[in-house]
């Protein structure tokens, strides 16, 4: 789970929430090393386009001008790869990248005002839809293992 | 705009086989379910105070949910 809430970096908003459910299938039975997962996920986002993340198709890869930005929803699929290390018992670090097909709904503005496509002189399309292959998560996570009850109950008792 | 839409269309299996794979998974091998849970906090993120954090549920021998 994800939550970005800058309402200006470099005088563009950066808000976004990203929130999956992924199922992962580690090489080793104490859940480390190498992973890999498939996921589902769901975003709203109020942002620039990040071109750069996008992996296919590249059919626009035109900035946005300043002060312009997409404002909407977004639904995720696709596959998370990682390495995860222990330390100990309890800690482990684990580096992660995870992508895959986003369906995003979406309105431009620049400022309160709309800027996307007209529909052809019938006003604003209610939303526009994008859908992309591209890197949506990734990072490095310090991972805290919480020990089962019978384990610490075991341990009080020596 | 036509061809948006065509490239779109393509992606349909990479859709598909995801969903599909997602579903299968968690229905498999739960019962050799344990109890070992972990959390977790992403690094970089936090540096930049954007809070991404996870909950990871053990429910297989090398199967993990979260």
């Amino acid at each position: 789970m994800l939550g970005s809430f800058w309402n200006s970096i470099d005088g563009q908003p950066l808000q976004v929430n990203e929130t999956f459910l992924e199922f992962r299938y580690y090489r080793k039975s104490d859940l480390s090393g190498w992973f890999a997962g498939v996921h589902l996920g769901y975003g709203m986002f109020t942002f620039q386009k990040p071109n750069d993340l996008v992996i296919y198709p590249h059919y626009n890869n035109a900035e946005d001008p300043n002060g312009v930005y997409k404002s909407g929803r977004s639904f995720f699929h696709g596959m998370t790869f990682g390495y995860k290390k222990r330390f100990n018992k309890r800690w482990a670090m684990e580096l992660f990248i995870g992508g895959g097909y986003a369906i995003s709904f979406y309105k431009g503005y620049e400022g309160e005002k709309r800027v996307d496509f007209e529909n052809d002189g019938f006003g604003y399309r209610a939303f526009n839809l994008s859908g992309e292959v591209l890197l949506y998560r990734g990072g490095l996570m310090l991972v805290y293992k919480i020990l089962p009850y019978k384990e610490n109950k075991n341990k009080r008792d020596r | 705009m036509k061809i948006f839409q065509l490239k779109i269309t393509n992606l349909h299996t990479l859709h598909s086989c995801c969903v599909i794979l997602y579903i299968a998974s968690l229905f498999s091998d739960v019962s050799e379910a344990s109890a070992q849970v972990e959390i977790k906090a992403n690094l970089p993120l936090a540096a930049v105070l954007i809070p991404n954090v996870g909950i990871e549920f053990q429910v297989g021998k090398k199967k993990v949910f979260s």
